[in-house]
């Protein structure tokens, strides 16, 4: 029986890390197993939002971890990056509730924020007493977000905001929602308090995929933000640098989702009978299982090189872009395998991976979709962009 | 196959039956099947309402009448399956074994008075009929099945449990595979019957409008007459061959529809400044998908007209079920990455077709069993275990 922690193992990531790192790494995956995974089967079922964990997720000591105000938690990406690993490995939907509230909603605050919002807001969303939402994608721009059509004008005392967004995380429950608007001068984020008039938030129905985390489709009619509440670092450079930040973390979350569906698919390996033998003895199996540890071990790697880069200050828009790409995919092809060694159990949910090839299609898609990533790494290496 | 998906003119090699039987169940499927498909499948619900209009078309039978006459060509049911699929997975599911499992069993195992007895109800929709060869700890191995039959007198004694059973919930006759004193049988078991009891699969995330159980057999008497004459694994193992067949079919129907979706999608949503479908990679997406269904038409239909000729062999519809559900995944993958976001919900469909051809990749054969068919018969050497 191979022990617990063997993907890790097979290429002594835990050697490349440090001692804090992997303290954060545990404590997140106690939380998540303690409290993540024995819930995430049913609340995807019943498309329900486990709020009664943000108390607990606040005290985790890895919320806003990216930010680095001093306010939040002073993480290494390295250990933000397995926090978000070990959330995803236990709940897909709830690791894109983290994403979006700690990575795009707080990083948002901490890169475009001025230092009087950083303090309104940063602290209290540390501890999850406040949430925040991120609406960028709007019905018409999801690739295209710099396209974006909703519109900011000042009257005089305010900005009001007209405009449509669409697959927003947190949208409909959010105590703070940075809508991303064109105004006179450039594209600007504005944070919105809900409730507040002309702004209506109605969550999207008819998923099949992170069906345990709320997306909402919002509508602002005359909506109206005061000058305070605008971010003062604007322009579509800002928001494309978020970007940049956050792939770094769903590219971990992506490897979380690949341990958790070959840790699935390599347990039932070993106890599933067939033709007298265990499957796991048989010659097919084991090529799918080396292939699925390679992937990941290749995936980790390559993640752990982006955060120590990142921390450096070397970290390209090509590089998160890449591995974004590559990890998404490669949990996609994991979560294929893992379900096909699952035999026909590997359809319920119980068993966790066919959740998860669900989830991924998600995450296949959202901060920029497998095209999008790609051409951002091809500009990046030709220098020719190849959007239009 | 239809205008757009139909690249290599396939519709030639079709005989006029074949395509009026295809657009008498594509205007079933898109009429009755289609606005109950999304519905039925978030709660879980089988629309039994639809089985008159079912019996109608004249496939709930199968292929042959009760006097072993050929009603219908391998490939006119094929194209029926296709049809179905390309709506409703479950429900396709359902006629795979109303349709194909039971009827192809009765004509490959059962007595003539058999056959005629349980045909013609078959067919009228008056019987649903359920195969339970399946069992918790033998899926791939079912030759192994433990489920024991021991005669008394004139009636067998059946002991054992079965999985993944569709149909028993709604159905009237199962087909129990069971190991008697001298071999594997089949044995036929009128619903409800004492010692048989049904319990339903539930959390499931495929196919969720097509209902499995678990089917427990504790003591359960059936008179002798009710077993199949010809048994052993061999007679299971020729059925199966068979509804391969038709699951190859299911699966292109399913890639077919997700192909449509993403085309139309591509060619109406729009980011900068033009429709998607005018970009390279998008374009390359619906290309490889578009070859993907059309060399398996062709394999499929190549495949039935072998059928029908009595040419087809084990390795063949291994071959087609396993290159069909191999393609139709990966054809849904694509139609879902090229619908973007709005993909993972219902409203397109083919994030539900991506969740059940994940039961079609893995029943009757996973890709790995249907690999080692094909390579028992191209090397001579089994490798199952």
């Amino acid at each position: 029986m191979v022990p617990e922690g063997s993907v890790q193992d097979l290429v002594q990531l835990d050697a490349l890390l440090s001692a804090e790192e992997r303290a954060v790494r545990d404590r997140v995956r106690a939380f998540a197993e303690r409290y993540l995974r024995p819930l995430a089967a049913d609340a995807w079922e019943r498309e329900a939002f486990p709020a009664h964990l943000l108390p607990e997720l606040g005290r985790l000591g890895i919320v806003g971890g990216s930010t680095g105000h001093p306010s939040c938690p002073r993480l290494t990406s390295t250990a933000y990056g397995l926090a978000a690993q070990e959330i995803a490995r236990g709940d897909s939907s709830f690791s894109t509730f983290f994403g979006v509230h700690s990575g795009l909603a707080m990083g948002t605050i901490a890169a475009c924020g001025s230092e009087v919002q950083q303090q309104r807001w940063l602290p209290r969303m540390a501890r999850c007493e406040i949430i925040g939402a991120f609406a960028l994608t709007e019905p018409g721009h999801g690739s295209d977000a710099a396209h974006l059509q909703t519109r900011a004008v000042w009257s005089g005392a305010h900005y009001v905001l007209d405009g449509c967004k669409r697959w927003i995380g947190n949208g409909d429950f959010a105590d703070l929602v940075i809508v991303w608007a064109r105004a006179d001068d450039g594209i600007a984020g504005f944070v919105v308090e809900p409730p507040t008039p002309g702004f209506t938030a109605t969550r999207i129905a008819g998923k099949l995929s992170k069906r345990g985390v709320w997306q909402a489709e919002i509508r602002l009619d005359g909506c109206r933000v005061p000058a305070e509440n605008r971010l003062p670092r604007g322009g579509f450079r800002a928001v494309a640098e978020i970007l940049s930040q956050t792939r770094h973390n769903v590219a971990w979350t992506a490897v979380g989702e690949a341990i958790a569906c070959y840790e699935a698919a390599l347990s039932h390996v070993q106890r599933r009978q067939q033709f007298g033998k265990p499957i796991g003895a048989f010659q097919l199996v084991q090529d799918r299982l080396v292939e699925m540890l390679t992937d990941i071990a290749h995936a980790h790697l390559l993640c752990l090189q982006l955060s120590r880069l990142k921390d450096a200050g070397l970290i390209t828009a090509g590089m998160t872009a890449y591995a974004k790409l590559n990890n998404a995919a490669m949990a996609q092809r994991v979560a294929r395998a893992a379900r096909e060694l699952l035999g026909g159990n590997g359809i319920l949910n119980t068993h966790d991976v066919m959740r998860h090839l669900c989830d991924l299609e998600s995450v296949v898609t959202y901060e920029g979709t497998a095209e999008i990533n790609t051409l951002i790494v091809g500009r990046e290496i030709t220098g020719v962009s190849a959007f239009v | 196959m239809t205008s757009s998906t139909d690249f290599f003119l396939a519709d030639r090699l079709l005989t006029d039956d074949e395509r009026n039987l295809r657009d008498h169940v594509r205007a079933f499927a898109e009429e009755h099947l289609r606005p109950v498909a999304r519905d039925a499948w978030e709660r879980g619900e089988f629309p039994g309402h639809l089985l008159p209009r079912l019996a109608e078309l004249g496939i709930a039978g199968g292929l042959f009448d009760e006097r072993g006459r050929q009603r219908i060509s391998s490939v006119g049911f094929g194209l029926a399956m296709q049809e179905l699929a390309r709506v409703d997975s479950s429900f396709a599911t359902f006629v795979t074994v109303q349709a194909g499992l039971v009827p192809v069993t009765l004509m490959t195992c059962g007595s003539p008075e058999q056959r005629e007895r349980w045909l013609p109800r078959l067919a009228r929709c008056e019987t649903i009929g359920a195969f339970a060869l399946t069992e918790p700890e033998h899926g791939s191995d079912a030759a192994a099945l433990s489920t024991t039959a021991r005669r008394e007198g004139n009636v067998y004694i059946l002991d054992g449990a079965k999985r993944w059973i569709g149909n028993v919930s709604i159905g009237h006759l199962v087909i129990v595979w069971a190991r008697a004193e001298d071999g594997v049988a089949g044995f036929l078991i009128e619903l409800p019957a004492d010692g048989l009891r049904a319990t339903p699969i539930a959390g499931k995330l495929a196919q969720r409008s097509v209902p499995q159980v678990e089917l427990v057999l504790d003591g359960c008497r059936v008179p002798a007459e009710n077993r199949l004459p010809t048994g052993g694994f061999r007679a299971v193992s020729n059925v199966l061959a068979q509804t391969r067949y038709n699951v190859a079919w299911h699966a292109l129907g399913e890639a077919i529809a997700c192909y449509e979706a993403a085309l139309s999608y591509a060619k109406q949503r729009q980011q900068f400044g033009k429709p998607i479908a005018a970009f390279q990679l998008v374009q390359a997406k619906l290309v490889h998908m578009l070859g993907e269904i059309t060399k398996n038409q062709l394999l499929l239909v190549q495949l039935g007209r072998l059928k029908d000729a009595g040419a087809m062999t084990p390795g063949m519809s291994a071959l087609g079920k396993r290159s069909a559900t191999a393609m139709a995944r990966s054809v849904a993958m694509a139609a879902r990455d090229v619908l973007g976001g709005n993909g993972i919900l219902h409203d397109f469909d083919v994030m539900r077709h991506l969740c059940d051809l994940e039961a079609v990749y893995t029943y009757e054969g996973t890709y790995d069993i249907n690999t080692l068919i094909v390579g028992r018969e191209i090397t001579g050497l089994s490798a199952f275990s």
